[in-house]
């Protein structure tokens, strides 16, 4: 079995996902759209599953013949398991919980959706999949051009569109600057094989660190870092909530992923001292995103300004590892560490955040505000999507022994390694300050909508559908297994770690 | 100056100037105009380090305009995209001019 | 993982699992809460019976199992979390009966708490006892049993506070005590809480020492410890290990911190049975128990470790006797079980000090070890009895029950043999154990704990034949129609005291079969026992028996004396039991000197500092962060021209850092 068949069978199966829906509607069976969709994805989730289970090594894929300049190649290695992984299973969450929910928000051109939504995780699945820059350009824009039709997609709304139009020009321009990268690095290398480009860059000279910078600019805005960030307070609430789930969760992710595999491969932290940008940029972003928070009084914005905040956490994450590996090169070790936490907190958040956002979207279902002034005492209503919505917020603000816990605690035990260097202290002195805050107006959330009484009890109110209760009830239960069984986890992050920093 | 430099000039002045044109129009068709120029000058320049000197004269590599052909077509659908939404947009608001769509703030 | 090991994750992770899904199934209807709660009391059971096979099986002891949670190596703290359990005779026999016992009572409680209203909250936190107290005597190291410590403090605080609405009402069947130490439920609770805290702060301190003296807490190394201990922490060991015995004197209810079992009695009678009689409180003993073998193995480099065992024996001697005294006077039958229950353990804490001093004799391990299973069996029996007594007189007063040997017969044989068993008639299983608790401490030399021991078993039989007499003998005082209890709860005490009965029966079997699973435990540390049974102990504590019962005999059940009524002999007598009635003003003056105090000083701290300094500073602090938020969201402005402004500025900075800034070396 080719090891990229799950990669193939999302591509071709958005295709087959949009004739099925229309012969269903067709044929009358028009509830169970979106099930094909589902059903693909959950094979691609098994398939990447298997693949790890069996410990693959590097695979790689050649289009258009070995040698040849127009070759396009994929490969296949730890960490694009790891992340595909993270990408396929909240992808298939978020497919489970469209099915009720675009019926009951009536939801118009519903058989475009899963289209999208199966090109959306291709194309992410495709960046994690890509071994040359251009492919993963390609795949890159294809998930780009997916996530702006899914943010427009109410086109009834004003909202969407406005929201839509914004996240479209800001992206591009960030897309452009990665294209403007590819193109230096293209002109410094001849050729965009990831291999070839590492042993290309440190004869470079300054043309490499232009794309150094451009490369961080351009995927910085996917990433949400500040000031790239100002798309997603619109994007992410005007889009439907399953989508607004891909979007926070994985989407972003990308972003980091992108930056993560361009920089430490391609640019050796131990040469070209990054660190210190990627820091800086990590604690503007997340001390800005958390003081926003606090004001908001939609619930799907005040979520999408905290997953600012926790893309914050990531970069600085990655910063403090290659801030340790270019100023103290053998303290490879509290390197280790710091990435280990950052990519223990893409997992982390992505469970997160997607199981936040899709609580919340059952709330707003039951209530027709977003507003949290009216959606407070709303939980107790609802208790199965409350205990899940509150180990989500839980995880996310770092409880221990959550998960969420050990991720923001490695990056701090990684910037505490070095006691004597001011740079990694403070930054790790604004790191808790932050989680502090980040805890604070968490457990604030879930105070509001879990504990305080309501006046009236809602006739109509009962729990969510079962359709849109499954994926809730079932990410919880991540989130939970996660936390126990940890140890296997980081052992496979240990493994993801070898292939990022050999 | 040779080559390289100037067309890579050519490109950074088009990129310039389509930025100018993202932030400082108003008129949301301009904006999306100004993408397309950016897109046109990073196609620029792409083709511009594919340019090999061969003999006297100058022949782009075949990878450089792979990726520039496929670069175009995702313009042109980001474009296409971009200006559905303008229309979208055209139908909510009943205007093209980008201060009035800022109901989404704070 | 071997069968073993899972059986012994699985039995107490079951009663977790049972505690968790009880609101669920309480959705499923009564029947179905009820019912489920006490399976997965039976399935614990059932898992801790299919243990036994182990301690004879042949394995080596002790049977560690380890879980991984946490590894990374880099980490420079909490770098490695594991949890394990360990199988050994010790814990496999405690944990049989903790389940055996525990069923039993569940079973009880069906009957006995139906109709309450808030019964989902009771098999929760039963359920959940059952496992933390499990996981006590299962764990391996001091942090794992820490945690199992708390939670079923937890449990015992929720569970003594069960009728938190502390009715007035009810004040004669909920509350305990009469004026001036008349409590309700919800304070019994809070003064069970505190005042085990208190102990348990004590032992935290204690097992932190160890940790930092020792490097490891795990019991199996730290046995082995013993041997390579640098001089200068020596001194510090035996502090470390008396600071550990503060909690198991907290958590079993000895001298000093005694005076919140009595008080537990407001809880319902199956959470005393089950907590304070049977379970729980001998957590101290087990503690002490664990600790046995490593204080041995380290008086071989330490000789001053052994003031430990001195320790132990001394409080669990004077421990015994005041308790013992209290109860002679006491007027709410569940007192009497109480200052009963505290003074047994304080038994078994002497054998176990008086085994540890005496060179190693195995004598006085199993003798507490078997006492503590005849203790658990009869003193359950006992307490679920005395539910279904309460129940049927409608009142916890001695003075309003009488007569019920009439129409509560199986009642009345199942107290009646408990309390032989407590007051250690042969062939009752009290008798063996009690013979062997005083054995240890003659084979020890310390005369005078035997003295204490012998003078504590005559006023265990005067208020054990005290009790029986006023509540079955003599005419009926209680107002309210009294009749036998239903089929489901006299079940379960009339199993346990037949037990008593059984267990006593064949005691010369267990007793040497016991002897010899520790003696091949300990081998190397101890001795056997010596060959030499003396005859003394046998015919001191029959005496003693004698001396005790026959005067009860003679006043209460032939004389039916009231519980108030005092012979003549003027002031004094009526001095005495004053002093008794009012727990030798302990009590009062622990109130007086440091509850109430702590009270007025938290008040004033509330008043003077929280309110105005910290009040103030939360409110300043969110409002000041409110401020900052209102502040930084207007760069939110709305307008696409804006944000890419934004974009083209950050992406100058950056690109102007790194070709400038010597991003490169």
């Amino acid at each position: 079995m080719n090891p990229f068949t799950p990669l193939f069978l999302l591509l071709g199966g958005s295709l087959a996902s949009l004739l099925a829906d229309q012969l269903l509607e067709r044929v009358g069976a028009a509830r169970w759209r979106g099930c094909l969709a589902a059903c693909i994805l959950a094979a691609a989730l098994m398939l990447f599953t298997w693949e790890a289970y069996l410990g693959v090594s590097v695979a790689e894929f050649r289009l258009i013949g070995p040698e040849s300049p127009l070759t396009a190649s994929l490969k296949l290695d730890y960490l694009s398991l790891y992340i595909s992984i993270i990408f396929c299973g909240l992808g298939l969450a978020a497919c489970i919980y469209s099915i009720k929910y675009l019926e009951l928000e009536s939801e118009t051109g519903v058989d475009r959706y899963y289209l999208l939504l199966l090109t959306l995780i291709a194309g992410l699945v495709g960046v994690t999949l890509a071994d040359d820059f251009f492919t993963l350009y390609v795949f890159w824009e294809l998930m780009a051009l997916s996530s702006y039709s899914l943010v427009a997609f109410r086109k009834w709304s004003w909202e969407a569109v406005e929201a839509g139009f914004k996240y479209l020009v800001m992206s591009t321009m960030g897309s452009l600057a990665v294209l403007l990268g590819i193109a230096v690095l293209y002109g410094i290398a001849g050729s965009l094989r990831f291999d070839i480009l590492a042993q290309s860059i440190p004869s470079g000279g300054p043309a490499a660190l232009l794309a150094l910078a451009l490369i961080i600019v351009g995927f910085g805005v996917t990433a949400a870092a500040v000031p790239f960030h100002s798309w997603l307070p619109d994007a992410h609430p005007a889009a439907p909530t399953p989508i607004s789930a891909i979007l926070s969760g994985i989407v972003i992710k990308a972003g980091a992923y992108a930056m993560l595999w361009s920089l430490f491969k391609l640019f050796t932290p131990t040469v070209y001292g990054f660190g210190v940008v990627l820091i800086a940029f990590g604690i503007l972003t997340m001390s800005f995103a958390n003081i926003v928070v606090v004001m908001q009084g939609d619930i799907k914005r005040f979520l999408a300004y905290s997953s600012i905040a926790n893309m914050g956490y990531i970069i600085t994450g990655m910063g403090i590892a290659a801030y340790i590996l270019r100023s103290y090169p053998s303290m490879v070790g509290a390197a280790a560490l710091a990435l280990t936490g950052a990519l223990l907190h893409i997992l982390n958040h992505a469970l997160g955040k997607g199981l936040s956002f899709l609580c919340a979207g059952c709330y707003i279902l039951r209530q027709g505000s977003r507003e949290i002034s009216e959606l407070e005492g709303i939980g107790a209503e609802m208790p199965a999507t409350t205990a899940s919505f509150g180990i989500g917020l839980l995880n996310l603000a770092g409880v221990p022994p959550l998960s969420g816990f050990w991720s923001k605690f490695f990056i701090v035990s990684a910037g505490l390694g070095i006691p004597s260097d001011g740079l990694l202290l403070t930054t790790t002195l604004i790191f808790i300050l932050n989680s502090v805050l980040a805890a604070g107006y968490y457990l604030w959330l879930l105070q509001r909508i879990a504990f305080k009484r309501r006046g009236e009890a809602d006739p109509a109110a009962g729990e969510a559908p079962a359709l849109m209760l499954a994926p809730v009830i079932a990410l919880a239960a991540a989130c939970i297994l996660i936390t126990i069984t940890i140890s296997p986890v980081l052992e496979f992050i240990r493994a993801v770690l070898g292939v990022l920093l050999g | 100056m040779n080559i390289y430099e100037l067309y890579f000039g050519a490109s950074i002045i088009l990129i310039v100037l389509g930025l100018y044109a993202i932030a400082s129009k108003r008129n949301l068709v301009r904006i999306v105009l100004g993408l397309e120029i950016i897109t046109l000058g990073v196609n620029l320049s792409i083709i511009t380090m594919g340019v090999r000197v061969l003999g006297g004269s100058y022949k782009v590599d075949a990878l450089a305009q792979g990726m520039v052909a496929i670069s175009m077509a995702i313009g042109a659908a980001v474009a296409a995209l971009a200006l559905s939404m303008a229309i979208n947009i055209y139908r909510h608001y009943g205007t093209f001019d980008i201060r009035k769509l800022r109901r989404l703030r704070w | 993982m071997n069968a073993w090991e899972i059986l012994a994750w699985a039995c107490w992770i079951t009663p977790l699992i049972g505690a968790l899904l009880t609101p669920l199934l309480a959705r499923l209807g009564q029947r179905a809460r009820d019912y489920g709660a006490v399976l997965f009391s039976l399935l614990a059971m059932i898992m801790t019976l299919l243990l036994l096979p182990l301690l004879f099986s042949g394995v080596e002891l002790p049977l560690l199992s380890r879980f991984t949670w946490v590894i990374l190596p880099s980490a420079p703290i909490l770098g490695r979390i594991e949890a394990g359990l360990m199988l050994d005779p010790l814990s496999v026999i405690m944990a049989n009966v903790v389940s055996i016992v525990s069923f039993l009572i569940m079973l009880y409680s069906i009957g006995y708490m139906h109709g309450d209203p808030g019964l989902t909250r009771y098999w929760f936190f039963m359920n959940f006892f059952i496992a933390n107290m499990l996981l006590l005597v299962l764990a391996d190291n001091l942090i794992l049993m820490l945690v199992g410590w708390e939670g079923v403090g937890l449990c015992s605080y929720a569970l003594i506070g069960y009728w938190y609405q502390d009715s007035r009402e009810g004040w004669l069947r909920y509350w305990v005590g009469e004026p001036p130490e008349a409590y309700p439920p919800s304070h019994c609770g809070m003064k069970a809480f505190m005042v085990t805290r208190f102990g348990d702060l004590l032992m935290i301190a204690g097992i932190l020492m160890i940790a930092v003296l020792a490097k490891t807490v795990s019991f199996h190394e730290l046995q082995a410890a013993g041997e390579s201990m640098p001089e200068p922490i020596k001194p510090l060991l035996p502090i470390a290990l008396i600071l550990i015995l503060g909690g198991a004197i907290g958590k079993s209810a000895q001298l000093p911190l005694m005076e919140w079992l009595p008080d537990a009695m407001a809880g319902p009678s199956s959470v005393s049975a089950l907590i304070h009689a049977a379970t729980m409180v001998k957590a101290g003993v087990y503690l002490v128990a664990r600790m046995f073998p490593i204080v041995l193995a380290w008086s071989f480099a330490t000789p001053s470790v052994l003031g430990f065992f001195y320790a132990v024996m001394w409080i669990g001697a004077l421990t015994a006797f005041i308790s013992a005294s209290q109860a002679v006077v006491s007027t709410e039958l569940k007192k009497v079980l109480a200052y009963s229950t505290v003074s047994q353990i304080g038994y078994m804490m002497m054998a176990l000090g008086a085994g540890g001093l005496a060179a190693g004799m195995i004598q006085g391990y199993v003798g507490s070890l078997f006492h503590l299973m005849n203790h658990a069996v009869f003193k359950a029996a006992l307490f679920l009895a005395a539910g279904s007594v309460i129940h049927a007189c409608g009142s916890r007063f001695l003075r309003d029950m009488g007569g019920l040997r009439r129409y509560a017969p199986i009642t009345f044989w199942s107290m009646l043999l408990a309390a032989l068993a407590l007051m250690g008639l042969p062939p009752f299983g009290g008798f063996w154990s009690k013979d062997l608790v005083l054995a240890a401490t003659l084979s020890a030399g310390e005369y005078a704990v035997f003295a204490i021991g012998i003078a504590t078993a005559i006023l265990t039989a005067f208020y054990s034949v005290r009790m029986i007499g006023l509540v079955f003998y003599g005419s009926p005082r209680s107002g309210a129609e009294a009749r036998e209890a239903p089929k489901i709860m006299w079940i379960p005490y009339l199993i346990l005291a037949s037990l008593s009965l059984v267990i006593g029966l064949a005691a010369p079997l267990l007793e040497h079969g016991l002897e010899e699973v520790f003696a091949e435990h300990f081998s190397g540390l101890m001795t056997t026992r010596e060959t030499a049974p003396t005859l003394l102990t046998p015919i001191a504590s029959i005496t003693a028996l004698a001396a005790g019962a026959i005067p009860a005999y003679l006043l209460y059940v032939r004389g039916a004396w009231g519980p108030g009524r005092m012979a003549p002999g003027g002031g004094l007598i009526e001095g005495l039991r004053r002093l008794l009635l009012r727990r030798y003003y302990i009590n009062a003056f622990y109130y007086r000197a440091l509850a109430e105090p702590s009270l007025r000083l938290a008040r004033l701290l509330l008043r003077g500092f929280e309110h105005p300094v910290i009040e103030g500073f939360n409110l300043a602090l969110s409002a000041g962060v409110r401020r900052a938020s209102d502040l930084v969201r207007r760069l939110h402005s709305g307008l696409l021209n804006h944000y890419v402004i934004g974009i083209i500025l950050g992406a100058l900075i950056i690109i102007a850092w790194i070709l400038l800034g010597g991003v490169q070396p």
